[in-house]
């Protein structure tokens, strides 16, 4: 069926159709993006009274957006050239152009992708209870040395971009469970899951019962459930009846009803204790969402709780620190933050307090320039008057600072190197002073962790908007792409058949194109200069 | 828009200059995020206001110059003024929020 229009311009429009078509399209997509700026600006405008609070600015490397944006631009001028190819009726023009912009597609995706990789992957932020954060990269707790440890946490730091359990691979609260308790009502299973594999469904015993393997513990849950169940149900009908009798009754009111010695009352036991024959070994993703521990105790958040022991060593995260953000503490505040003390090295620690302290300084005298004199906040002012308004600049990148002869020289991308001489190395001489301090090691107790997370969507607000923005303009790149390259692979049939047919869809493929450039000459210097 | 060949060839030219001055304003962007400060140091309004200036006036080139808006036919600006329109009012759909009686969960700033 010949579709009128593709070529040649209705009189009435001036226009041929798909042009038309393309331009409604693209306005359905303003309105798209649009929302989700408008979101953006809300989530910002609102950081002030919530959680997130400072937003976090300028936490990007802005040189690999900026590559991405000098890319896309070039893509840009690659299809209007392309096109120009077509219409001059140079096959061999818009070929070259055509291929450049599937290259510049590709390059930028590839770039998007090595991006999420390094949030994801390598720079986790560990919320500490008082405030400060320190930004680093969660060692592999499996390996011997930090080099190792580094080495092997990539393996399991790839699940990261697939989903959110990542951010917690290495974080999990290792403990010893001798029993659990749990109640039958709303309690499941499901704790079992983290359980040691091998260990599932282990010898067991509930009150004189002896449960072993997942079919006897199935056995004996779910109609112990059912039974608990259908005891609060029964107990519950008849303080129901009881409260129904009196109050619609005898009309009585309800708040005296409830103080009848009369009542029935809902006594059942709904929880039990099961005691493990041997200790049982749980790995626990340690996230305020999941599970609280104590030094004897776990919970999870739907009542279960084991008892026994943290398991040696479950209590601690080691981590290779980037840089500490103090942002939420008060400027005075800082130095004593408890960051600082979890760092392993002294000489380190010093060197990186040091560092800091030099910054602070130097961010302080700036602000007071815009005090008038004498008009300077106070210590309880400064957190929000400062705090919220000073965030990278006291964010510094320790690698710089520590060494104390390298500054300038940005380490934080550094690969590792092994000492060379074969030894066999002890893990505290990584950090141990001046001369080989690739890596600042700091251990921290999981007991002073309040949130911590790879910097995922799921980190924080400015997260979670920059991966949806990102995430929707990279399908768009992806998708305009793949049309541009059938038009480059499966165009040359058109093209001798009716050539200006083909410009025409070049042309209308080229809008989208440069529609996708313009979202992102607005999300760079949002997301990454802001 | 129904160019000659010619005409064509003569537009390959603007097109690279526009790519050029894309670039300088790519560059200006960033030197404006490191170098340059507007306001207070650090981030400010007045750094907002630069770069999302520089935005529109990039914005502007790709939109006039490589989609053709500047010899466009009246209807695309008909459905352009209509986008316009509905995205600056959903730009603004957020100030709503400001208005909004509802105070801070946490009762405190962090």
């Amino acid at each position: 069926m010949e579709i009128p229009y593709e070529v040649t311009p209705r009189r009435d429009t001036g226009l041929f159709n798909s042009k038309i078509g393309i331009w409604l399209f693209l306005a359905s997509e303003v309105m798209l993006f649009g929302g989700l700026f408008s979101a953006y600006v809300f989530l910002r405008v609102g950081i002030h009274e919530g959680i997130d609070n400072p937003w976090p600015e300028r936490v990007q490397e802005p040189l690999l957006g900026a590559v991405n944006t000098v890319v896309l631009i070039a893509s840009s001028v690659f299809v209007v050239l392309a096109w120009v190819g077509l219409k001059m009726r140079k096959w061999r023009t818009f070929q070259i152009y055509m291929s450049l912009v599937i290259g510049c597609a590709l390059t930028f995706l590839v770039i998007k992708t090595r991006e999420y990789q390094t949030k994801m992957v390598e720079h986790h932020g560990i919320n500490l209870k008082d405030g400060s954060v320190i930004e680093c990269e969660i060692l592999s707790d499996n390996a011997k040395d930090p080099i190792e440890k580094r080495r092997a946490g990539w393996p399991a730091g790839f699940a990261g971009l697939f989903g959110h359990a990542n951010g917690y691979s290495t974080l999990k609260v290792r403990f010893l469970a001798e029993s659990v308790t749990l109640s039958l009502d709303s309690a499941s299973l499901l704790f079992m899951d983290y359980a040691e594999k091998g260990e599932l469904w282990p010898a067991s015993t509930v009150g004189d019962r002896k449960i072993d393997g997942k079919s006897q513990w199935e056995d004996w849950f779910f109609p112990a459930k059912r039974d608990i169940l259908a005891k609060l149900s029964e107990a519950r009908s008849l303080r129901r009846d009881y409260v129904q009798r009196e109050v619609l009754g005898k009309s009585r009111k309800l708040d005296q009803v409830l103080l009848d010695k009369d009542l029935p009352a809902v006594n059942v036991e709904t929880k039990v204790t099961i005691k493990f024959d041997k200790p049982l070994k749980f790995n626990v993703p340690g996230s305020y969402r999941t599970a609280s521990h104590t030094e004897s105790s776990l919970s999870f958040v739907d009542g279960t709780q084991l008892a026994g022991a943290l398991a040696e060593g479950g209590d601690m995260i080691e981590v290779l620190v980037h840089g500490m953000d103090l942002q939420r503490l008060p400027i005075s505040q800082q130095m004593s933050a408890k960051a600082w003390s979890l760092i392993v090295d002294e000489h380190q620690r010093e060197a990186a307090k040091m560092a800091y302290k030099e910054e602070q300084d130097k961010v302080v005298a700036e602000i007071r320039k815009h005090y008038p004199e004498g008009k300077f906040p106070s210590v309880e002012e400064e957190k929000h008057q400062l705090g919220s308004r000073r965030v990278n600049v006291l964010h510094i990148h320790l690698h710089d600072h520590a060494d104390g002869e390298k500054h300038g020289e940005s380490q934080e991308h550094a690969e590792p190197k092994k000492e060379t001489g074969g030894e066999e190395k002890d893990p505290h001489a990584v950090s141990g002073g001046h001369a080989n301090n690739e890596f600042i090691l700091a251990r921290i107790p999981r007991s002073e962790v309040l949130y911590a997370s790879n910097h995922g969507p799921w980190y924080n607000t400015y997260y979670a908007i920059y991966f949806t923005m990102t995430g929707l303009h990279g399908l768009h790149v992806l998708g305009g792409a793949l049309v541009l390259g059938y038009m480059l692979v499966f165009g040359k049939k058109l093209y001798l058949k009716n050539p200006e047919h083909l410009a025409n869809r070049v042309e209308v493929g080229g809008l989208f194109w440069h529609f996708v450039d313009l979202v992102w000459i607005f999300l760079f210097p949002i997301m990454y200069l802001m | 828009m129904s160019h000659g060949h010619e005409d064509h060839s003569s537009h390959i030219k603007e097109y690279w200059w526009v790519f050029a001055a894309l670039m300088f304003f790519t560059g200006l962007t960033v030197a404006v995020w490191g170098w340059f400060d507007f306001g207070r140091p650090g981030f400010s309004a007045g750094d907002c206001v630069v770069g999302l200036l520089i935005a529109c006036v990039k914005a502007s080139l790709v939109g006039l110059i490589f989609m053709h808006l500047r010899e466009e036919r009246g209807l695309i600006y008909k459905i352009l003024v209509f986008t316009f329109y509905f995205f600056a009012a959903l730009m603004f759909l957020c100030l709503f929020a400001l208005s909004d009686p509802i105070r801070p969960v946490f009762g405190v700033n962090l």
